[in-house]
Protein backbone atom coordinates (compact mmCIF):
# COMPACT_ATOMS: atom_id res chain seq x y z
CA UNK A 1 0.00 0.00 0.00
CA UNK A 2 1.76 3.22 -0.92
CA UNK A 3 3.55 2.21 -3.05
CA UNK A 4 3.97 3.90 -6.83
CA UNK A 5 1.82 1.05 -8.28
CA UNK A 6 -0.77 1.85 -5.77
CA UNK A 7 -0.86 5.62 -6.16
CA UNK A 8 -1.03 5.52 -9.72
CA UNK A 9 -4.01 3.32 -9.40
CA UNK A 10 -5.54 6.17 -6.98
CA UNK A 11 -4.73 8.42 -9.63
CA UNK A 12 -5.92 6.49 -12.15
CA UNK A 13 -9.29 5.91 -10.24
CA UNK A 14 -9.17 9.55 -9.25
CA UNK A 15 -9.18 10.87 -12.86
CA UNK A 16 -11.90 8.74 -13.94
CA UNK A 17 -13.89 9.20 -11.26
CA UNK A 18 -14.34 5.86 -11.07
CA UNK A 19 -13.84 3.52 -8.22
CA UNK A 20 -12.13 -0.14 -8.69
CA UNK A 21 -11.26 -2.77 -6.46
CA UNK A 22 -7.45 -2.25 -5.04
CA UNK A 23 -6.20 -5.82 -4.59
CA UNK A 24 -2.75 -5.28 -2.64
CA UNK A 25 0.15 -7.95 -3.74
CA UNK A 26 3.45 -8.12 -1.91
CA UNK A 27 5.22 -6.89 -5.10
CA UNK A 28 4.53 -6.72 -8.68
CA UNK A 29 6.25 -9.68 -9.46
CA UNK A 30 3.29 -11.65 -8.42
CA UNK A 31 0.78 -8.85 -9.53
CA UNK A 32 2.28 -9.25 -12.97
CA UNK A 33 1.88 -12.76 -12.65
CA UNK A 34 -2.04 -12.42 -11.83
CA UNK A 35 -2.97 -10.06 -14.89
CA UNK A 36 -0.80 -12.18 -17.27
CA UNK A 37 -3.06 -15.29 -16.09
CA UNK A 38 -6.24 -12.51 -16.39
CA UNK A 39 -7.18 -12.97 -12.45
CA UNK A 40 -6.77 -9.40 -12.14
CA UNK A 41 -7.44 -6.14 -14.79
CA UNK A 42 -5.64 -3.70 -14.88
CA UNK A 43 -2.31 -2.60 -13.13
CA UNK A 44 -0.04 0.24 -13.33
CA UNK A 45 3.79 -0.15 -13.08
CA UNK A 46 6.94 1.50 -13.87
CA UNK A 47 8.68 0.30 -17.28
CA UNK A 48 11.51 -1.55 -16.00
CA UNK A 49 9.14 -4.20 -15.05
CA UNK A 50 6.74 -3.83 -17.90
CA UNK A 51 8.54 -3.20 -21.19
CA UNK A 52 9.27 -7.04 -21.81
CA UNK A 53 6.28 -8.23 -21.06
CA UNK A 54 4.83 -5.82 -23.17
CA UNK A 55 7.09 -6.52 -25.99
CA UNK A 56 6.35 -10.14 -26.05
CA UNK A 57 2.54 -9.08 -25.88
CA UNK A 58 1.80 -11.04 -22.44
CA UNK A 59 0.01 -8.27 -21.17
CA UNK A 60 -2.35 -5.31 -23.39
CA UNK A 61 -0.61 -1.78 -22.93
CA UNK A 62 -3.01 0.98 -23.33
CA UNK A 63 -1.10 4.41 -22.41
CA UNK A 64 2.69 5.44 -20.89
CA UNK A 65 2.19 7.94 -17.69
CA UNK A 66 4.43 10.70 -18.47
CA UNK A 67 3.66 13.51 -20.64
CA UNK A 68 5.67 13.08 -23.83
CA UNK A 69 5.78 9.46 -25.43
CA UNK A 70 8.91 7.41 -24.77
CA UNK A 71 11.70 6.99 -27.37
CA UNK A 72 11.80 3.27 -26.41
CA UNK A 73 11.04 1.06 -29.14
CA UNK A 74 8.80 -1.24 -27.64
CA UNK A 75 6.91 1.59 -26.07
CA UNK A 76 7.08 4.13 -28.47
CA UNK A 77 4.01 3.55 -29.98
CA UNK A 78 1.89 3.72 -26.52
CA UNK A 79 0.15 6.98 -26.70
CA UNK A 80 0.23 9.30 -22.97
CA UNK A 81 -2.16 9.26 -20.25
CA UNK A 82 -2.91 12.89 -21.96
CA UNK A 83 -3.56 11.98 -25.06
CA UNK A 84 -6.26 9.52 -24.48
CA UNK A 85 -8.18 12.06 -22.60
CA UNK A 86 -6.96 12.04 -19.17
CA UNK A 87 -5.97 15.74 -18.68
CA UNK A 88 -2.72 16.00 -16.56
CA UNK A 89 -2.35 12.18 -15.51
CA UNK A 90 1.74 12.21 -14.95
CA UNK A 91 3.18 9.98 -12.75
CA UNK A 92 6.89 9.11 -12.82
CA UNK A 93 9.07 7.34 -9.89
CA UNK A 94 11.20 10.27 -9.76
CA UNK A 95 14.26 10.53 -7.65
CA UNK A 96 16.51 13.27 -5.89
CA UNK A 97 19.49 13.74 -3.90
CA UNK A 98 19.22 15.51 -0.69
CA UNK A 99 21.62 16.49 2.69
CA UNK A 100 21.04 17.64 5.75
CA UNK A 101 19.42 20.62 6.82
CA UNK A 102 22.39 23.40 7.46
CA UNK A 103 24.77 22.20 5.35
CA UNK A 104 27.27 25.09 4.44
CA UNK A 105 26.74 26.61 0.88
CA UNK A 106 29.88 25.70 -0.56
CA UNK A 107 29.43 22.13 0.20
CA UNK A 108 25.99 22.32 -1.50
CA UNK A 109 27.53 23.99 -4.88
CA UNK A 110 30.05 20.97 -5.03
CA UNK A 111 27.43 18.19 -4.30
CA UNK A 112 25.15 20.21 -6.97
CA UNK A 113 27.58 20.48 -9.49
CA UNK A 114 29.18 16.37 -9.04
CA UNK A 115 25.39 15.86 -9.38
CA UNK A 116 25.50 17.59 -12.57
CA UNK A 117 28.55 16.20 -14.05
CA UNK A 118 27.09 12.54 -12.83
CA UNK A 119 23.82 13.13 -14.91
CA UNK A 120 25.89 14.00 -18.14
CA UNK A 121 28.02 10.86 -17.80
CA UNK A 122 27.79 8.93 -20.77
CA UNK A 123 28.21 5.75 -18.59
CA UNK A 124 25.57 6.85 -16.37
CA UNK A 125 23.03 7.74 -18.60
CA UNK A 126 23.15 4.41 -20.71
CA UNK A 127 23.03 2.40 -17.22
CA UNK A 128 19.82 4.33 -16.82
CA UNK A 129 18.52 4.10 -19.99
CA UNK A 130 18.74 0.40 -19.25
CA UNK A 131 16.28 1.03 -16.25
CA UNK A 132 14.02 2.55 -18.35
CA UNK A 133 15.07 5.45 -16.28
CA UNK A 134 14.78 8.99 -17.91
CA UNK A 135 17.88 10.86 -16.69
CA UNK A 136 16.79 14.59 -15.80
CA UNK A 137 18.40 17.36 -18.30
CA UNK A 138 15.54 20.02 -17.11
CA UNK A 139 15.85 22.41 -14.18
CA UNK A 140 15.07 20.08 -11.84
CA UNK A 141 18.75 19.74 -11.55
CA UNK A 142 18.39 22.91 -9.52
CA UNK A 143 18.01 23.00 -5.98
CA UNK A 144 15.39 25.66 -5.93
CA UNK A 145 13.41 23.75 -8.63
CA UNK A 146 13.79 20.66 -7.24
CA UNK A 147 12.34 22.02 -4.49
CA UNK A 148 9.46 23.27 -6.08
CA UNK A 149 8.60 20.00 -7.84
CA UNK A 150 8.59 17.97 -4.41
CA UNK A 151 5.97 20.53 -3.07
CA UNK A 152 4.18 20.40 -5.85
CA UNK A 153 4.08 16.87 -5.68
CA UNK A 154 2.86 16.59 -2.00
CA UNK A 155 0.39 18.90 -2.84
CA UNK A 156 -0.61 16.51 -5.54
CA UNK A 157 -0.73 13.15 -3.94
CA UNK A 158 -2.25 14.38 -0.52
CA UNK A 159 -5.53 14.70 -0.95
CA UNK A 160 -5.41 11.23 -3.17
CA UNK A 161 -4.29 9.49 -0.30
CA UNK A 162 -5.91 11.28 2.06
CA UNK A 163 -9.52 10.26 0.10
CA UNK A 164 -8.31 6.46 -0.26
CA UNK A 165 -7.36 6.53 3.61
CA UNK A 166 -4.31 4.72 2.66
CA UNK A 167 -1.35 4.66 5.40
CA UNK A 168 1.78 3.07 5.21
CA UNK A 169 2.60 3.49 9.38
CA UNK B 1 37.31 37.42 24.67
CA UNK B 2 38.52 34.37 25.04
CA UNK B 3 35.30 33.29 24.06
CA UNK B 4 34.92 35.16 20.64
CA UNK B 5 38.17 33.81 19.92
CA UNK B 6 37.35 30.30 20.13
CA UNK B 7 34.01 31.29 18.46
CA UNK B 8 36.30 32.54 15.25
CA UNK B 9 38.45 29.84 15.55
CA UNK B 10 35.80 27.39 14.91
CA UNK B 11 34.22 29.75 12.47
CA UNK B 12 37.72 29.69 10.27
CA UNK B 13 38.07 25.71 10.89
CA UNK B 14 34.46 25.44 9.62
CA UNK B 15 35.29 27.43 6.54
CA UNK B 16 38.11 25.37 5.77
CA UNK B 17 36.33 21.74 6.27
CA UNK B 18 33.55 23.85 3.64
CA UNK B 19 36.08 24.71 1.42
CA UNK B 20 38.22 21.55 1.42
CA UNK B 21 35.09 19.14 1.14
CA UNK B 22 35.08 16.62 0.37
CA UNK B 23 38.59 15.77 1.72
CA UNK B 24 39.16 12.25 1.66
CA UNK B 25 36.85 11.28 4.17
CA UNK B 26 33.75 8.68 1.65
CA UNK B 27 30.57 10.15 0.98
CA UNK B 28 27.80 7.91 2.07
CA UNK B 29 24.20 8.25 0.37
CA UNK B 30 21.80 6.64 2.45
CA UNK B 31 18.78 4.84 0.30
CA UNK B 32 15.97 3.85 2.43
CA UNK B 33 14.53 0.98 0.43
CA UNK B 34 16.84 -2.27 0.60
CA UNK B 35 19.96 -3.24 -1.49
CA UNK B 36 19.06 -5.06 -5.11
CA UNK B 37 16.03 -3.05 -5.71
CA UNK B 38 15.15 -0.20 -8.56
CA UNK B 39 16.29 2.74 -5.90
CA UNK B 40 19.55 1.09 -4.64
CA UNK B 41 20.54 0.49 -8.61
CA UNK B 42 20.04 4.52 -9.09
CA UNK B 43 22.11 4.97 -6.10
CA UNK B 44 24.88 2.61 -6.92
CA UNK B 45 25.23 4.44 -10.31
CA UNK B 46 25.00 7.82 -8.85
CA UNK B 47 27.26 7.06 -6.17
CA UNK B 48 29.86 5.85 -9.29
CA UNK B 49 29.41 8.97 -11.55
CA UNK B 50 29.77 11.30 -8.52
CA UNK B 51 32.70 10.04 -7.41
CA UNK B 52 35.29 11.45 -10.33
CA UNK B 53 33.50 15.01 -10.07
CA UNK B 54 34.16 14.81 -6.25
CA UNK B 55 37.81 14.56 -6.79
CA UNK B 56 37.84 10.95 -6.77
CA UNK B 57 36.78 10.39 -2.59
CA UNK B 58 34.35 7.07 -2.46
CA UNK B 59 31.28 7.13 -2.62
CA UNK B 60 29.30 4.54 -0.85
CA UNK B 61 25.86 3.18 -0.32
CA UNK B 62 24.04 2.82 2.88
CA UNK B 63 20.75 1.28 3.34
CA UNK B 64 18.28 2.22 5.61
CA UNK B 65 15.13 0.23 4.94
CA UNK B 66 11.58 0.51 6.70
CA UNK B 67 8.65 2.36 7.13
CA UNK B 68 8.04 3.48 3.70
CA UNK B 69 11.54 5.27 3.60
CA UNK B 70 10.89 7.09 6.36
CA UNK B 71 13.90 5.58 8.47
CA UNK B 72 16.39 6.33 5.60
CA UNK B 73 15.10 9.59 5.23
CA UNK B 74 14.95 10.44 9.52
CA UNK B 75 18.59 9.30 9.62
CA UNK B 76 20.16 11.65 7.21
CA UNK B 77 17.71 14.44 7.95
CA UNK B 78 19.60 14.22 11.71
CA UNK B 79 22.84 13.24 10.38
CA UNK B 80 25.53 15.87 10.88
CA UNK B 81 24.92 18.92 8.24
CA UNK B 82 29.00 18.24 6.84
CA UNK B 83 27.77 17.18 3.11
CA UNK B 84 28.76 13.57 3.96
CA UNK B 85 25.94 12.09 4.44
CA UNK B 86 23.10 12.10 1.81
CA UNK B 87 19.78 10.85 0.78
CA UNK B 88 18.48 9.64 -2.26
CA UNK B 89 14.86 9.00 -2.27
CA UNK B 90 12.02 8.63 -4.66
CA UNK B 91 8.31 10.03 -4.83
CA UNK B 92 8.29 8.22 -1.47
CA UNK B 93 9.57 11.93 -0.46
CA UNK B 94 6.43 13.49 -1.30
CA UNK B 95 4.14 10.92 -0.43
CA UNK B 96 5.73 10.25 2.77
CA UNK B 97 4.07 13.32 4.90
CA UNK B 98 0.57 12.26 3.98
CA UNK B 99 1.14 8.23 4.32
CA UNK B 100 3.09 8.09 7.48
CA UNK B 101 1.86 9.95 10.23
CA UNK B 102 4.07 11.20 12.94
CA UNK B 103 6.71 11.39 10.71
CA UNK B 104 9.80 12.58 12.77
CA UNK B 105 10.66 15.12 10.21
CA UNK B 106 10.23 17.48 8.18
CA UNK B 107 10.27 16.83 4.20
CA UNK B 108 9.82 20.05 3.30
CA UNK B 109 12.11 22.18 6.00
CA UNK B 110 14.60 19.34 7.52
CA UNK B 111 16.37 18.92 3.91
CA UNK B 112 18.92 20.73 1.88
CA UNK B 113 17.28 19.94 -1.87
CA UNK B 114 20.37 18.87 -4.16
CA UNK B 115 18.45 18.27 -7.20
CA UNK B 116 16.69 15.26 -9.14
CA UNK B 117 18.36 12.72 -11.16
CA UNK B 118 15.72 11.02 -12.88
CA UNK B 119 12.41 10.04 -13.78
CA UNK B 120 11.08 6.14 -14.36
CA UNK B 121 7.78 5.80 -16.35
CA UNK B 122 5.16 3.87 -15.54
CA UNK B 123 2.76 1.96 -18.28
CA UNK B 124 -1.23 1.16 -17.49
CA UNK B 125 -1.14 -2.53 -18.85
CA UNK B 126 -4.34 -5.12 -18.72
CA UNK B 127 -5.33 -8.59 -18.72
CA UNK B 128 -4.19 -9.86 -22.47
CA UNK B 129 -7.94 -10.63 -22.85
CA UNK B 130 -9.51 -7.33 -21.19
CA UNK B 131 -12.42 -6.14 -23.26
CA UNK B 132 -11.13 -2.35 -23.24
CA UNK B 133 -9.30 -2.47 -26.86
CA UNK B 134 -7.38 0.64 -26.71
CA UNK B 135 -6.44 3.93 -24.29
CA UNK B 136 -8.95 5.20 -26.91
CA UNK B 137 -11.77 3.47 -25.79
CA UNK B 138 -12.14 5.49 -22.25
CA UNK B 139 -10.88 8.54 -24.74
CA UNK B 140 -11.49 11.58 -26.63
CA UNK B 141 -14.67 13.27 -26.51
CA UNK B 142 -17.59 12.13 -23.95
CA UNK B 143 -14.48 11.28 -21.65
CA UNK B 144 -15.87 11.25 -18.29
CA UNK B 145 -19.01 8.98 -19.00
CA UNK B 146 -17.49 6.90 -21.67
CA UNK B 147 -14.82 6.45 -19.32
CA UNK B 148 -17.16 5.52 -16.52
CA UNK B 149 -18.78 2.97 -18.66
CA UNK B 150 -16.08 1.28 -20.46
CA UNK B 151 -14.14 0.91 -16.95
CA UNK B 152 -16.57 0.29 -14.50
CA UNK B 153 -18.57 -1.64 -16.51
CA UNK B 154 -16.41 -3.27 -18.61
CA UNK B 155 -14.10 -4.64 -16.44
CA UNK B 156 -15.51 -4.43 -12.63
CA UNK B 157 -19.32 -5.17 -12.98
CA UNK B 158 -20.29 -9.03 -13.43
CA UNK B 159 -21.14 -9.77 -16.73
CA UNK B 160 -25.11 -10.17 -16.00
CA UNK B 161 -25.41 -6.56 -15.20
CA UNK B 162 -22.85 -5.17 -17.63
CA UNK B 163 -25.16 -6.80 -20.39
CA UNK B 164 -28.32 -4.19 -18.82
CA UNK B 165 -26.59 -1.08 -19.27
CA UNK B 166 -24.63 -2.38 -22.37
CA UNK B 167 -28.25 -0.93 -24.34
CA UNK B 168 -27.29 2.58 -23.51
CA UNK B 169 -23.50 2.35 -23.59
CA UNK B 170 -20.66 2.16 -25.72
CA UNK B 171 -20.12 -1.29 -23.82
CA UNK B 172 -19.65 -4.68 -25.39
CA UNK B 173 -20.51 -7.34 -23.36
CA UNK B 174 -17.84 -9.85 -22.38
Amino acid sequence: MGAASHLCGLLFQNALHTEMTTVPYKGTAPAMTDLIGGQIDLMCDQTTNTTSQIEGKKVKAFAVTTAKRLTTPALKDLPTMQESGLKGFEVTIWHGLYAPKGTPPEVLAKLNAALKAALKDPEFIKKQEGLGAVVVTDKRVEPAEHKKFVAAEIAKWSPIIKAAGVYAD
Amino acid sequence: MKRLLLLAATVAAFAAQAQSFPGTKPVTIVVPFAAGGPTDRVARDLAEAMRKPLGGVSVVVDNAAGAGGSIGANKVAKAAPDGHTLLLHHIGMATMPTLVRNLPFKVESDFEYLGMVNDVPMTLIGRPNLPATTSRNWSPGSTRTRARSTWAMRVWVPPRTCAACCSRTPCTPR
